[in-house]
């Protein structure tokens, strides 16, 4: 399963099958970050400290990162890794609607259409087999409340998950702040994690600012 | 644009410690050799990286993935000899704070052994 389907999954309200609504900048790193850090783990990139390189353009057969791919292979500049969190943020709405798809093509999620005052269609996604829900949220426990060096998968998980603000759905208030330190440290762990939550916080820090009351 | 060259992994026994000897690059491709060398390592594990002065994401990776796998089976890993950039990678990546990190060969073996 990919990141993006994993964070979609994760954004699921069982109860409604509705989607959790998380700041939309914030979900458009996480999803872009996600497929990047896919292509990372297939092979088909790397990265270091001030270059994303491609390292085999071969297509994986998976709508969700061939276009990303593609778009890697045909650029000619070479930009470092936040550079291609903020371009594949870029392609979140077709990376979140082929995830989707692929989640009810699984027989994770159904796909539903209810009418809203008979006139506006609602679409909602129920969840059919938690089993792939159940092993994510696991996953992110199991890595969070041990000492033990995460997997590189793991890592990026919880990279994501603190990206676009999943954890504070899945922990109360003392958890979080139990946890703090662990996920400060895992997601240091992987550069284009980094990047992703260096993107959002800049965004985060220039809203703050301009929201801050200006002194005449 | 000279070719660069392949990575290349030395297996040296010393006692009860396998020392690997990384020469080349930690990207994907060396990475990948990294990998296969230490395919079957158990025990306590050095690995020197004295001739290595680069690490990617990939690199980072197979690091994490040989302590991890060496810890699965009660064995433990250690690099020594970093090499500034590499050092500074595993810095900025979180790396120090669960690696067993050693100036040099010779120190790694007597804090090990």
């Amino acid at each position: 399963m990919r990141f993006a389907e994993e964070i979609m999954l994760l954004l699921l309200d069982d109860e409604g099958g509705k989607f959790r609504r998380v700041p939309e900048w914030s979900l458009r790193y996480a999803l872009g970050g996600g497929a990047l850090m896919d292509l990372a783990l297939e092979d088909r990139i790397d990265t270091d400290l001030e270059r994303l390189i491609l390292v085999d353009d071969t297509p994986l057969g998976d709508p969700l990162l061939d276009p990303l791919l593609e778009e890697i292979a045909a650029e000619t500049r070479t930009s470092d890794a936040r550079r291609w969190v903020e371009r594949a943020a870029g392609r979140a709405e077709e990376i979140r609607e082929t995830a989707v798809a692929k989640l009810v093509e699984r027989g994770v999620l159904e796909r539903t259409e209810d009418r809203f005052l008979w006139v506006f269609r609602t679409r909602r996604y129920p969840l059919v087999d938690g089993k792939a829900e159940r092993e994510v949220k696991l996953r992110i426990m199991e890595v969070l409340f041990s000492d033990e060096v995460p997997g590189p998968r793991d890592i990026v998980i919880i990279c994501l998950a603190d990206a676009c603000g999943i954890l504070k759905e899945l922990l109360s208030a003392r958890e979080i702040d139990h946890v703090a330190p662990r996920v400060e440290q895992v997601r240091k762990m992987d550069l284009i994690g980094r990047a992703v939550s260096k993107a959002i916080w800049d965004i985060e820090t220039s809203l703050a600012r301009a929201t801050q009351p200006h002194i005449v | 644009m000279s070719a660069l060259k392949n990575t290349e992994v030395e297996k040296i026994r010393h006692g009860a410690v396998t020392i690997f000897a990384v020469d080349g690059r930690l990207d994907a491709p060396g990475s990948r050799r990294l990998r296969e060398a230490l395919a079957e390592a158990a025990g306590t594990v050095l690995m020197d990286l004295a001739a290595v002065d680069y690490i990617s994401s990939a690199g980072l990776r197979a690091l994490m993935e040989s302590h991890r796998d060496l810890a699965g089976g009660n064995g433990r890993l250690a690099v020594c000899s970093l090499h500034p950039h590499v050092r500074e990678v595993l810095e900025v990546s979180g790396f120090l704070s669960f690696l067993s990190v050693h100036d040099d060969r010779k120190s790694a073996l007597a804090d090990m052994g």
